[in-house]
């Protein structure tokens, strides 16, 4: 399938080729993502797959107008759009709703939104007129890292707080991603990351990691001892233990629509936000995951096809960081369903229910477009 | 792996010749498709690992914590009266409130809080019954309505409402011994026992898969769990009959500063147990406390321990005792039947006063030579053993044995008494002479009724039943229990010659019956005042010998409707059964022939309480 749709257009139609394959990958996924999401709301008996679909509406129709608009104007909104969002960000700590002892939600007029979700490509366009205005004709060193560094930090720093750890860890995912792909040399990217990685034990000493981050982190490790008994002791292992269930009675074929008991039997926590995939897991198994994986695969290969073709460092970085944000979702989100990490709330881009993260990843869709069309003029 | 390749090669040349991007983007380009291709193949890898490999373990894993087999059991049966409406015993549903499923580090005391508010008990109650327990606890049994109500609007985590069947007998008392009771959903005492299998219906295993919040969802078996329903019972009891029967035996012990008293009615046409009665009876609702459960196997065995007084049991089926003039009837019945006697073979009363053996013998009225007839209506025990004599111990026993006495009736009742009816061969000298008025055997007041329900049908014996037929849930019948196969036990002339003899008791002049006869109706009957073992009835302070007093009868004497029998044990007032229990069968009579259509004599009545008429 690949082969035939990104072959054709290497001549003469440029971009549309794999603008095209872009859409329709994109179309698919949405499409299977709200079938998904109406079988995990009739097994809830709910109906919140209708909402979704007005935020898909909304989150494409912003993500045709991102990709159309001339690149240049987001290029000088991209401060506002940063620092409001960063702005959004101390608001949300101060007056923002708290639900489950974390405060992610600010509500303006009766609609409520997160704003750690409008950060991420925000923060992307950041770095991207960043990198695209200090081009360092060497590689960047360390010093000339710590502002960029710091534009990380910022809003990594207030989503840790909220808490929610991971969005933290994919605003850092992807931050890192564009510092990379900018040229970091090497050894002061290794020495970035071994950094963060010393970090993270004080972090935990210093009880920046919430005690139920931790909980879960030992829930993790306690499901990777082979003895069940071990398990058993540990309720809240409970969450990624059911989930595994799910996808694991899945099989190969799957149980088919509406048939997974684990979902109907909702002991699947979060079933219709961070453990989507695992009603999806269940209901289609192997097969429909391949499948799942493989629609995702061919939208980020397209998108970074278009993003290379832009001619300017800008619509590249923009492209590149679009990307990194829904596949560091993506990968964070399957990982901690398939118990690969420990609980971080996340949710599974185009899958999961929720309008700010849906109109989010689309938004960044939207943006890695943009440079391929546009050809990254700026 | 072609499109990968083929889009990896297009996306280089693509990045050389027109992005001018440098060598080294390129480079990184790579790294960021070797991180796409790892962080999918890691994915995928994991779900091949679990979907593809590892899934009979993970199912078996989830499935033993989602899934239950619980046992769900059928409701059990009514027992109705012969109406069919009146119920007698019911199976309602209470509520309990119960806490399980909660994993350890659940907070139970906020669980315990919640719920004693919502049930009105201390909190520290609730708390110590959830902590004596990891997996289950009791919350309280038996909730209302409002209590039900309040904890399903809680909706509370862990506390679960199940329901849990409470047998209850509607009309207490009445009837109480005779119904019976249920322990641990098994029928332990009376009809609850004897039908149990019937009453108790079925039970089946069923899967049950149970959602996040243990709740749970019926996944396979059964499709009408109503199909394991017990059946309902219906008697031939008739309501009002028993309601009358008991009340006058309840307000004759009464009078009498008698230990207890129990009687049977009984349709003579059918055996049908109508009514039957033991005071003082126990109320199954209340069996447990009054009645103990080191009773809970039945009564019959150790039923001489009984001295009359035990609520819990069945008298009328467990109570043993030498029958005495009431027995002179079935005395008759067999000279009759042998050819040996007729009602005006004559004998002698020896003025009131002779000797059986060794033992002096007195009558109450003093008879010279007179016909058998009159022996029977005056009830003289002199006379009676003459004709015993003449009528031979083989002729004797042989219809008191084909009449029943000497082996159970076969009631549909548990724990039925047989009597002692010692084989012939072992009656010696004087045995015939005692047992032509009633003693030298024992027999149950079942036994008397159903003999003479035989005689009064004409000579042919059947088995009485209490219950008439099971019914499904729906109202339709499922078996009908009919009263046995009939036997002929004494000839057509027999029966009528001794009909003859015992109407005179009640009907004629000076016969010792006469105070049973009720108002505007004919009867026969006969009296018996038995002596009892001293040791088990004497009460201290007590100047009577103790007695009990029986009563055997019929009515009306034309076409007869019910056959009676009551007993009196150790009434302290009067003497004779005449005195104690004929006014009882008098009442019972008066009372129940016009609720059977049957109106009374209207020139002979002194307008009974009823009025005449009466309904079906």
């Amino acid at each position: 399938m690949s082969h035939s749709l990104l072959g054709h257009s290497a001549s003469t139609h440029r971009a549309g080729g794999s603008v095209f394959v872009a859409l329709v990958a994109l179309l698919v996924l949405l499409v299977v993502g709200l079938m998904n999401l109406r079988n995990a709301a009739l097994y809830a008996s709910e109906s919140f797959h209708q909402t979704q679909v007005l935020w898909v509406v909304i989150g494409l129709v912003l993500a045709a107008t991102v990709a159309l608009m001339d690149l240049r104007m987001f290029e000088r909104l991209t401060p506002v759009f940063y620092w409001g969002g960063v702005i959004l960000l101390l608001a949300v700590l101060l007056v923002g709703r708290e639900v489950n002892n974390a405060r992610r939600w600010i509500a303006v007029g009766g609609i409520a939104f997160q704003p750690s979700e409008f950060i991420k490509p925000a923060l992307v366009l950041m770095l991207a007129r960043f990198f695209h205005s200090e081009r360092s004709p060497e590689r960047y060193t360390l010093r000339t890292l710590l502002r960029p560094m710091g534009l990380v930090a910022l809003p990594a720093g207030l989503i840790l707080v909220e808490p929610d750890l991971g969005t933290t860890l994919v605003v850092m995912a992807v931050g890192f991603s564009v510092m990379f792909f900018e040229g970091v040399r090497l050894r002061s990217f290794l020495i970035l990351v071994g950094t963060i990685l010393l970090l993270l034990p004080i972090a935990w000493r210093l009880d920046l990691i919430q005690p139920y981050q931790k909980e879960r982190v030992r829930v993790w490790l306690a499901m990777k001892t082979p003895q069940p008994e071990g398990r058993k002791k540990l309720d809240k292992g409970m969450q990624p233990e059911q989930a595994l269930w799910a996808v694991g009675s899945g099989r190969i074929t799957g149980k088919g629509g509406l048939q997974g008991v684990q979902s109907r039997l909702k002991v699947l926590p979060e079933m219709h936000t961070d453990f989507i995939l695992a009603t999806f897991a269940e209901e289609r198994g192997f097969v429909g995951c391949v499948f799942l994986f493989l629609l995702y695969g061919v939208l980020f290969a397209a998108l970074l096809t278009v993003a290379v073709r832009a001619r300017e460092r800008f619509g590249v970085l923009v492209s590149v960081g679009a990307v990194a944000i829904v596949f560091w979702q993506m990968v964070f989100n399957a990982g901690m369903v398939l118990g690969l990490f420990p609980v971080v709330g996340l949710t599974m881009p185009f899958l999961s229910y929720g309008g700010s993260a849906t109109i989010s990843s689309l938004f960044a869709v939207g943006l890695a477009l943009n440079a391929g069309l546009h050809r990254g003029q700026v | 792996m072609t499109g990968l390749s083929s889009w990896w090669i297009r996306l280089k040349r693509q990045a050389d010749g027109e992005g001018g991007l440098r060598e080294s983007t390129m480079f990184r380009m790579t790294v960021v498709v070797g991180v796409l291709v790892v962080g999918f193949g890691w994915v995928l890898a994991r779900a091949a690992v679990y979907q593809v490999r590892d899934h009979e373990a993970i199912e078996r894993d989830g499935d033993r914590r989602i899934q239950d087999l619980v046992t769900v059991r059928g409701e059990r049966g009514r027992i109705l009266d012969r109406t069919g409406r009146g119920s007698l015993a019911v199976t309602a549903s209470s509520t309990s409130a119960v806490f399980y499923g909660a994993p350890l580090y659940v907070n139970r005391g906020e669980i315990a809080y919640s719920v004693a508010a919502a049930l009105g008990l201390r909190a520290e109650d609730v708390l110590a019954r959830l902590l004596t327990s990891e997996s289950f606890a009791l919350i309280k049994k038996g909730l209302t309505d409002t209590e039900v109500a309040t904890l399903r609007r809680l909706d509370l985590r862990f506390v679960h409402l199940v329901p849990e069947p409470s047998r209850l007998y509607a009309f207490g008392s009445v009837l109480g011994p005779v119904v019976g009771t249920v322990l641990d959903g098994r029928g332990n005492r009376g009809l609850e026992a004897f039908y149990d299998r019937d009453l108790r219906g079925d039970s089946s295993e069923m899967r049950v898969l149970r959602d996040a919040r243990r709740r749970g969802l019926i996944e396979s078996g059964l499709e009408r769990p109503e199909s394991l329903d017990g059946a309902d019972l219906v008697l031939n009891i008739h309501p009002q009959i028993q309601f009358h029967l008991e009340s006058e035996l309840e307000v004759k012990v009464e009078e009498e500063k008698a230990l207890g008293a129990m009687g049977v009615v009984l349709d003579p046409a059918t055996f049908e147990v109508l009514a039957m009665a033991s005071v003082p009876a126990m109320d199954p609702n209340e069996a447990g406390r009054v009645c103990g459960e080191h009773e809970a196997t039945d009564a019959g065995t150790t039923a001489t321990a009984d001295d009359g007084t035990n609520p819990c049991r069945n008298k009328v089926i467990s109570f043993v005792f030498e029958p005495g003039s009431v027995a002179k009837v079935f005395a008759l019945a067999a000279g009759l039947e042998s050819g040996r006697l007729r009602l005006d073979t004559p004998v002698d009363g020896h003025q009131g006063s002779c000797m059986v053996g060794h033992f002096p013998v007195t009558d109450a009225k003093k008879l010279g030579v007179v016909p058998v007839r009159d022996a029977i209506k005056y009830s003289s025990n002199c006379a009676m053993s003459e004709a015993g004599r003449i009528i031979g111990a083989e002729a004797l026993r042989g219809t008191l044995a084909r009449l029943g006495f000497g082996r159970a009736t076969g009631v549909d009742l548990p724990g039925e008494a047989a009597g002692v009816l010692r084989p012939a061969a072992r009656w010696r000298g004087t045995d015939v002479m005692v047992a032509a008025y009633g003693y030298s055997y024992s027999a149950t007041q079942m036994q008397i009724a159903t003999a003479l329900t035989a005689i009064v049908n004409d000579g042919v014996l059947r088995t009485p039943r209490v219950a008439r037929e099971l019914r499904d849930p729906d109202g339709r019948t499922l078996r009908t229990l009919g009263p046995g196969d009939p036997v002929r036990v004494l000839s057509s002339r027999t029966a009528a010659a001794v009909k003859e003899a015992m109407t005179a008791v009640v009907m004629e002049e000076g016969g010792t019956g006469v105070r049973g006869r009720p108002a505007g109706y004919t009867a026969a009957g006969k009296t018996g005042t038995a002596r009892l073992n001293r040791r088990t009835f004497a009460r201290p302070g007590s100047a009577t010998k103790p007695h009990i007093m029986t009563f055997a009868g019929f009515a009306p004497v034309e076409d007869p409707r019910l056959v009676v029998v009551v007993s009196v044990v150790a009434p302290q007032v009067h003497p004779y059964a005449g005195q104690v229990a004929a006014p009882v069968f008098r009442a019972v009579v008066e009372r129940s022939l016009p609720l059977l259509g049957v109106a009374p004599t209207p020139e002979r009545t002194t307008v009974g309480l009823e009025g005449p008429g009466g309904g079906q």
